[in-house]
């Protein structure tokens, strides 16, 4: 009885402690940015979530994940339709300076390498006609870089198989390499289960892409 | 009762937090730039805390921090520096106006554009992008041939060499990752163009002075040109090449921090002109073979080690029948071995210092046999650089460098066993900044000495430009400069202590770039002094001359869906007194007008680039002894229209069809005249042909690699 009652509290106590780490202070004002940038809203709400994520990288500067944010929403600033090249480089340019200061912090890590590919993506797609010859190798290593680090990263396969689409609508070639692709990431997005603040971007470019193949296949 | 004392201890430390908020400060304000602009969207924080906010489209903001006493505020936004004000929090709220500096962003900022021609991805106000030195047509992917359909060159088929502003084509300075390359061109003979030794894959960037560039460079009258290598290939591959002239192979390896291409290269005309037929009467076509190494290491965060060595050996065999020679003329065989190496590294010195370090050798072997007479000429060129950056503030940068430069140079004549050299040592310091008034007012001075060893000759060649940006699209710049270049090294051998040749630039230059559409105005003036003259027997230093003119350029890539395509057309008025010339005439290098149409698209139902360029000019001159005066003719004007096509079946696969001179017109450079006049006191003549109507081109490029969309279409 005694040994139940011990156990018990020991639960309890241990309980509490996580509750205690996932009320952090840090872990409220991430789960809050991230609900700003969950909001599909316009470019003043972007800068401000981009903001945010900013002033707790300023204050929690061990930590990756404010600072990778932070670069992924100027990523999502730099697609605003109002914007010329030059403030879209501009955007770009602050995101690829988070995502190396990340990349500093947190060595090796699969999601900041897919965040880099994604932002050089990004710049081609800014200007596609004078950028594309020299970007897209770039792209294509970081994507290809990150499927080394962790062949069933969700977010990197999405990507990549939205390169190889892209790839294969410009030289008129087949899309099955890009559709394999996208159903790998769609079916590893199903695996990835409540993961916090951890990201879990790109679930819907997989089922973009997915959709799109369906539809060519049914032609 | 313990473990209940602990889990009450824990719930009251979970809300203590919000036990003890208790008064919060309030904190609000009004931002601004210098120039009374709301500023949106800046990050208003204390520093190391959660408190903060953003401001909003009316620039004003308003938060609450629970912290006590003295705090630090910092208010950051894009194009602005970063502000910092210390707080002190009791409660009381806090009303501030805040005004925010403009900070200065180089890559949006005004630059200078007189006289400055950039092929970059990154940079805007560019006029081509480095993927366009490989895919003009007529170019044949060689890099001057790409920038003879820019403004402010004059194209000589004759040559094919790069002719600047009325400036022949020694007047133009080759570049390899900033050190300077000697012998840039293969060895030709006169009326067999020539083209780089170079294969412009290997550059990113290219950096093109049509006048009044940096004080970093120095040694050439007219134009710098400047190409920087790759930093650092990014995969394995291997790139195999077959082309109806000969074929490559290029390996790349890529290590963590390293990488290493080798590359095999041969050409040979001979099949090609065995089937297509040819004006001049070759006894072996052109061949060349050449080898090179590129190795690269990045040694630390920011340092780059970048090593380059190539060997290449060249010739051919011509006869080239004079009009007062009987048969085939005279013989002309040409032997040329080529060694260049190339060693730089760049790196960072703190947090406002960059370095670069570099050494570069040139050493160039020329056998030539005409007829019985057997020269052997030799040329090496070493260079030496330290140059460092030091970027003061956001405002202010300065570049500042020393440099050395050695040159020998020997020829002989191997049967009678003569032969004759020198050697000239060039030491050079320069220092340069960059001042931004504003971003929209920048002012470049700069100054470079240079002191010669066997001429005993130190000068100061001071150089300063400006810009000023009048909107987001469109600027203006100017440009001043003295520039010093030894004698060519064959009047140099004669008399070794010959005084250096001076050009004195004059440029302004208006740019408008939108989205889609760039347009250049640039007008120049540019005076010569001593030249090189050799009347009377005697070769000295009293020629002078002038060029003028001005240049348009307009490029567009908008208007036409797919579409890209850029117009140039230049004007120059140039007279020299020089050379064998008593009187100021027009150089043969120098037509008055000069014009170009560039156009290219991609077919994406082909999978097909295509282009096509047409360069005109209206002919050169030449000296008819039949009239009276001195380069008095002209001959009829050139033109030249080219047309490629490449074809990707499949991404790692280019197929690449080319043909220069597509309507096959005969141009005309200029004519020959016999040395003795004829029964009617005549000079009997003939025209100096091109080598062959037209020049076609087919090529197969196929690259192996774990990434199957790479494909070389750099190497076209």
């Amino acid at each position: 009885m005694k040994t139940l009652k011990i156990s018990f509290i020991l639960l309890f106590i241990s309980l509490s402690f996580t509750l205690s780490a996932q009320d952090s202070a840090y872990y409220k004002v991430m789960e809050k940015a991230l609900k700003m940038m969950q909001e599909n809203n316009g470019l003043e709400e972007k800068q401000k979530t981009a903001n945010l994520f900013d002033r707790i990288s300023e204050k929690e500067s061990n930590e990756w994940l404010p600072l990778y944010y932070s670069g992924l929403t100027y990523v999502y600033l730099s697609f605003s339709d109002s914007l010329d090249l030059n403030q879209r480089d501009n955007y770009l340019a602050k995101a690829k300076e988070r995502a190396n200061k990340a990349a500093e912090l947190s060595e090796n890590n699969v999601e900041i390498t897919v965040l880099l590919g994604y932002i050089d993506m990004a710049r081609l797609s800014a200007d596609p006609g004078s950028r594309g010859q020299a970007l897209s190798p770039l792209v294509m290593q970081n994507f290809g870089k990150a499927l080394d680090m962790d062949p069933t990263n969700p977010r990197a396969l999405a990507m990549m198989a939205r390169m190889e689409m892209g790839m294969a609508q410009f030289f008129g070639s087949g899309t099955e390499k890009a559709c394999g692709l996208a159903t790998l990431s769609l079916s590893s997005y199903a695996k990835e289960t409540d993961t916090g603040i951890q990201p879990s971007w790109g679930n819907g470019i997989a089922q973009q892409l997915v959709n799109s193949c369906e539809k060519q296949n049914k032609q | 009762m313990k473990p209940f004392l602990s889990f009450l201890f824990l719930v009251i430390l979970s809300f203590s937090t919000s036990f003890s908020q208790g008064q919060t400060t309030k904190i609000s304000g009004l931002l601004k730039s210098s120039k009374g602009e709301t500023i949106p969207g800046a990050n208003v924080y204390i520093k190391g805390t959660y408190d903060g906010t953003s401001s909003s489209i009316n620039g004003e903001f308003n938060f609450e921090t629970s912290e006590k006493g003295s705090h630090l505020l910092v208010v950051s936004a894009i194009g602005f520096k970063t502000l910092e004000k210390d707080l002190i929090c009791e409660g009381k709220p806090l009303q501030l106006g805040l005004e925010l500096k403009t900070a200065i962003d180089v890559l949006n900022a005004v630059n200078i554009t007189a006289g400055a021609m950039e092929a970059s991805d990154e940079k805007r106000s560019v006029v081509i992008k480095p993927l366009d030195i490989v895919t003009t047509a007529g170019a044949l992917g060689s890099v001057e041939g790409a920038l003879s359909t820019l403004p402010g060159t004059a194209t000589v088929g004759n040559d094919g060499r790069l002719f600047v502003r009325g400036g022949d084509a020694s007047e133009t300075a080759i570049f390899f990752d900033g050190l300077r390359v000697g012998n840039a061109y293969g060895t030709s003979t006169a009326g067999v163009p020539t083209r780089s030794r170079f294969n412009p894959i290997l550059f990113k960037g290219t950096f093109f002075s049509t006048g009044g560039y940096s004080a970093e460079y120095g040694q050439a009258l007219s134009s710098a040109l400047v190409l920087n290598t790759i930093d650092e290939p990014i995969r394995d591959q291997t790139d195999i090449s077959l082309m109806t002239v000969g074929g490559s192979l290029s390996h790349t390896k890529v290590f963590e921090k390293q990488s290493i291409t080798g590359t095999l290269n041969y050409t040979d005309l001979k099949p090609y002109q065995a089937i297509v037929p040819q004006n001049f009467d070759w006894e072996r076509a052109p061949n060349n073979f050449s080898g090179e190494l590129l190795y690269r290491n990045k040694y630390s965060k920011y340092g780059l080690l970048k090593a380059f060595v190539s060997h290449q050996n060249a010739g051919f065999n011509i006869w080239q029948k004079g009009i007062d020679q009987t048969n085939r003329g005279s013989n002309i065989d040409i032997h040329n071995s080529y060694n260049f190496a190339n060693l730089s590294l760049k790196d960072k010195l703190g947090k406002k210092w960059t370095i670069d370090a570099g050494a570069a050798y040139s050493g160039n072997t020329d056998q030539i046999n005409i007829d019985s007479l057997q020269i052997k000429r030799k040329t090496d060129l070493v260079h030496l650089k330290l140059k460092g950056n030091y970027f003061a503030t956001d405002r202010f940068r300065l570049v500042s460098g020393l440099e050395g430069i050695s040159h020998q140079y020997s020829e002989s004549l191997i049967k009678e066993d003569l032969s004759r050299d020198y050697k000239d040592h060039l030491f050079s310091a320069f220092t340069e900044g960059d001042y931004y008034f504003s971003d929209q007012f920048v002012f470049r001075g700069g100054i470079r000495l240079e002191h010669n060893s066997l001429n005993s000759q130190f000068h100061i060649s001071p150089r300063a430009s400006a810009a000023y940006k009048f909107s987001p699209e469109s600027q203006m710049s100017l440009a001043y400069g003295n520039f010093y270049q030894p004698q060519a090294k064959e009047k140099k051998v004669l008399v070794n202590d010959l005084h250096d040749a001076r050009a004195t630039h004059f440029i302004a230059n208006y740019q408008f770039s939108k989205k889609g559409y760039t347009f250049r105005f640039e007008a120049f003036h540019k005076d010569y002094n001593n030249l090189i003259s050799t009347t009377n027997q005697e070769t000295n230093t009293s020629g002078d001359g002038f060029a003028q003119g001005f240049d348009l350029f307009y490029r567009d890539n908008a208007t036409f869906k797919g579409w890209d395509y850029w117009v140039t057309y230049s004007f120059v008025n140039s007279q020299r007194k020089y050379g064998n010339y008593t009187t100021a005439i027009q150089p043969s290098f120098a037509p008055n007008h000069s014009a170009s149409i560039v156009a290219k698209k991609f077919v994406n139902k082909l999978n097909s680039q295509i282009g096509g360029s047409w360069s005109w000019n209206d002919g050169l001159t030449y000296d008819n002894p039949n009239l009276a005066g001195e380069q008095e003719s002209r001959a009829k004007d050139y033109s030249n229209l080219s047309l490629s096509w490449s074809y990707l079946p499949k991404p790692n696969l280019i197929i690449h069809f080319a043909c220069t001179n597509v309507l096959g017109r005969e141009n005309v450079f200029g004519y020959q005249y016999s040395n003795q006049a004829n029964g009617d006191g005549k000079f009997a003549s003939a025209p100096i042909l091109q080598g062959a109507k037209r020049f076609f081109f087919i090529g197969v490029f196929f690259t192996l690699s774990k990434d199957k969309t790479a494909n070389q279409l750099n190497n076209l």
